[in-house]
């Protein structure tokens, strides 16, 4: 394709290779769950067993929030997000906007958690951190993302962290393209026959190809999601407004308008909700109030993209009047290009522009860059493994991380069915995740490489398929039940897992009988 | 020039000296870019636009046969932005409005 | 997905089921002894792959594209290990009903 000159070549295998091989393995279990986490709200509503199919949205909300509004002290109406929790229940969090003494930009408040009947489940008072932190029935889903977006580590390191492995990815990305001489004619060639070098490659680049410009756009995008907050906000705001973020905050996400400190009755908020939802044609997916009772209150309501469109649609009311003023980009208040870049960014990284069919798209594009992630370890391993024989515990850190992952996520799934109904699932989620981690990391250390990544495959094959029956003994809907109630996804899920499951036995069977270290991975389900 | 001195250059530019420089680009293009239509498109492109740059720059270093050119590009880049947001705040303004168009 | 895709999709799926089918590299490799494409079919159907992709593009269907764009690169990668499955050996099969 490019053609480079032979030590410039050279140089970019090496960034190639040394790329993959120092965060590696990191960027595997960026990429990993977040394969996963695409469908994170598909697999809160499964492990949950959500039933109610309504959103929070069509039901009625205004009275449960002027009710909420009267009993917090006004210092905290600056601002009033709602959005859904639970099993389409209402979320609200009055709050201010705050600079910490260390100067961090903070939003603080009182957080309410609703049940069904509007009455409060839950309150809790800090910053919108600390409020959104995972919730007994939502323990699984926040925990997958949690780990994709800053793999645990707190905030900024963890951010960061995910930053610098969406780079590599990038350079990863590029360095490939430019180091493929044959990319169109080696696209649809794997060798099977050849030397376990040959076989390894073949199996890399094709998976690479193919998903190529995918993983240019996910690590862009994330790499964009991880450095926005960390570094881009506070260096752009220093240039720009001197360091004042709410200024930049304001300029970017603010609604046009003078100010106007008026106290005024916030107009009608079902009829906000249900206009919302005749012009859009979807249910906000997050509402936010400015300026609660005073005269220039602004209703923001944001909803998924419109057939056709990757670009989200916000819509902007006039609070007290509750008027539908405008349908505006959720960057600016006037289209421009780089708020439509912005816009586009967060559907291009998670891939829920066109529901359930782009979100599995992207899940197998996430799988191929799992299995390009391993296989070019593998390959960087087997092309030193005659003269580096010192370098054998990387290869079986490569199998643990590879294999006992999965493994792990299934665990913290059973760990979540098991603990959910006793309301410890928040303890009990990342506790069996470390438990399984701990355990695969003993294995990995006391099995012979060959066996190890067999019984891994064998052992998550089993745990997928016995996922659906736990969720079901410990109270789950069944079939009818969530098919009847409008969540076929909660059956589908179930059907998945125990498919998944029959796959990674078949293949961890076959790698048993094959019983070779390059064996587990000759296909890609092995891997997942 | 030594072959070895050469190299830890490079290794200098595209490692370190990328990382400075694309940040200190983002700093200043809020300066120069143009508001667009809606005012904020000098604000979000150099969000949006960072990891490419910094790709760019190291790519760059890394391949460019001629160290001295990738030295004088990294070098204007950061003189022109570094010398837009020396001048902004040589400039006493108000804190929370924003200035440089 | 609206039909447009749908079809749109699918005549790009099949034009790289196609390629890879009658790739010769694919069937060297693989020592199967089935009559290879020819450069100038190949770049027929490889022009024919990429209109439906085009075709959304150009009319401003973003998600669409995006779809088609990622369905394509699964399937390609999908039927790239199914040919090359040590079971598979479809380009045989062919060159004996010759």
């Amino acid at each position: 394709m490019i053609h480079l000159k032979k030590d410039q070549t050279k140089l970019m295998i090496a960034v190639h290779g040394w790329a993959g091989i120092m965060l590696g393995l990191l960027l595997y279990a960026v990429v990993f769950t977040g394969m996963a986490a695409v469908f994170a709200e598909e697999i809160g509503s499964w492990s949950s067993g959500h039933v109610e199919s309504r959103s929070a949205f069509e039901r009625p909300i205004d009275s449960a929030v002027r009710r909420l509004a009267a009993q917090t002290p006004p210092k905290y109406h600056e601002g009033v997000d709602l959005f859904e929790v639970g099993d389409h229940n209402l979320g609200v969090f009055f709050h201010r906007h705050e600079t910490d003494p260390d100067g961090t930009f903070v939003s603080r408040g009182l957080y309410y958690r609703l049940n069904r009947e509007g009455t409060i489940a839950n309150t809790q008072f800090g910053t919108g951190e600390e409020v959104f932190g995972a919730n007994n029935d939502d323990a699984l889903s926040h925990f997958l993302v949690d780990t994709h977006v800053r793999l645990h580590v707190p905030n900024p390191w963890g951010l960061l962290l995910t930053g610098i492995v969406g780079l590599v990815m990038l350079v990863a990305a590029i360095s490939g393209l430019l180091i493929h001489r044959h990319l169109l004619k080696d696209i649809f060639t794997l060798r099977r026959n050849a030397n376990p070098v040959l076989v390894d490659r073949d199996r890399h680049s094709v998976a690479g190809s193919w998903s190529l410009p995918f993983a240019f756009i996910l690590a862009f995008t994330g790499s964009f999601f991880s450095f926005f907050g960390t570094i881009g906000v506070p260096i752009v705001a220093m240039a720009a407004f001197g360091g004042d973020i709410q200024a930049l905050n304001d300029t970017v996400f603010g609604n046009p308008g003078r100010p106007d400190p008026r106290p005024a009755v916030i107009g009608n908020l079902d009829r906000i909700a249900a206009d919302a939802i005749a012009r859009s044609k979807e249910v906000p997916t997050f509402v936010s109030i400015e300026n609660f009772g005073r005269a220039d209150a602004k209703v923001t309501s944001f909803h998924p993209p419109r057939d056709g469109d990757i670009e989200p649609v916000t819509l902007l009311y006039d609070g007290a009047k509750g008027r539908f003023i405008q349908t505006k980009p959720s960057i600016g208040t006037q289209p421009s290009t780089g708020g439509t870049l912005a816009a586009i960014m967060a559907p291009l990284h998670f891939g829920n522009f066109a529901g359930l069919l782009s979100k599995a798209v992207w899940f197998a594009l996430g799988f191929a860059m799992c299995y390009v992630t391993i296989t070019g370890m593998r390959l960087w391993l087997a092309r030193r493994g005659e003269t580096a024989r010192s370098l054998e515990w990387l290869d079986r850190t490569v199998a643990v991380v590879a294999f006992g992952l999965p493994l792990a996520l299934v665990a913290a799934a059973a760990g979540f069915l098991v603990t959910m109904p006793l309301g410890s699932a928040t303890f009990w989620t990342p506790t069996a995740f470390l438990i399984a981690s701990a355990v695969v990391s003993v294995a990995g250390f006391s099995l012979r490489s060959a066996m190890l990544a067999p019984l891994l495959q064998l052992a998550t094959g089993l745990l997928m398929m016995a996922l659906p029956t736990v969720r079901l003994a410990m109270g789950g809907p069944g079939w009818p039940t969530a098919i009847e109630a409008g969540q076929p996804v909660i059956a589908a899920l179930d059907l998945a897992f125990v498919l998944g499951g029959i796959c990674m036995i078949r293949q961890g069977a076959k790698a048993r009988r094959a019983r070779t270290p390059a064996a587990p991975l000759s296909t890609p389900v092995a891997i997942a | 020039m030594s072959q070895s001195l050469r190299k830890w250059i490079r290794l200098f530019l595209a490692g370190p000296g990328a990382v400075f420089v694309s940040l200190v680009i983002m700093g200043g293009m809020p300066l120069w870019l143009p508001r667009g239509a809606a005012g904020v498109d000098n604000l979000v492109l150099p969000l949006i636009l960072v990891p490419l740059i910094w790709a760019a720059l190291f790519f760059h270093a890394c391949l460019d046969r001629r160290l001295a050119r990738v030295a004088i590009v990294a070098g204007v880049l950061f003189l022109v932005h570094g010398g837009l947001i020396a001048h902004k705040f040589s400039e006493p303004r108000p804190a929370a409005k924003e200035s440089g168009q | 997905m609206s039909v447009e895709t749908c079809l749109a999709t699918g005549l790009s799926v099949a034009c790289i089921m196609g390629l890879a089918l009658g790739d010769p590299k694919r069937l060297r490799a693989a020592g199967l002894k089935a009559q290879p494409t020819t450069a100038r079919k190949r770049i027929a159907v490889t022009l024919v792959a990429l209109l439906p992709g085009m075709a959304l593009a150009l009319s401003g269907d973003a998600s669409a594209f995006l779809l088609w764009l990622g369905a394509c690169a699964t399937a390609g990668w999908f039927t790239t290990i199914w040919l090359g499955n040590p079971g598979q050996s479809i380009g045989q099969r062919r060159n004996r009903r010759r």
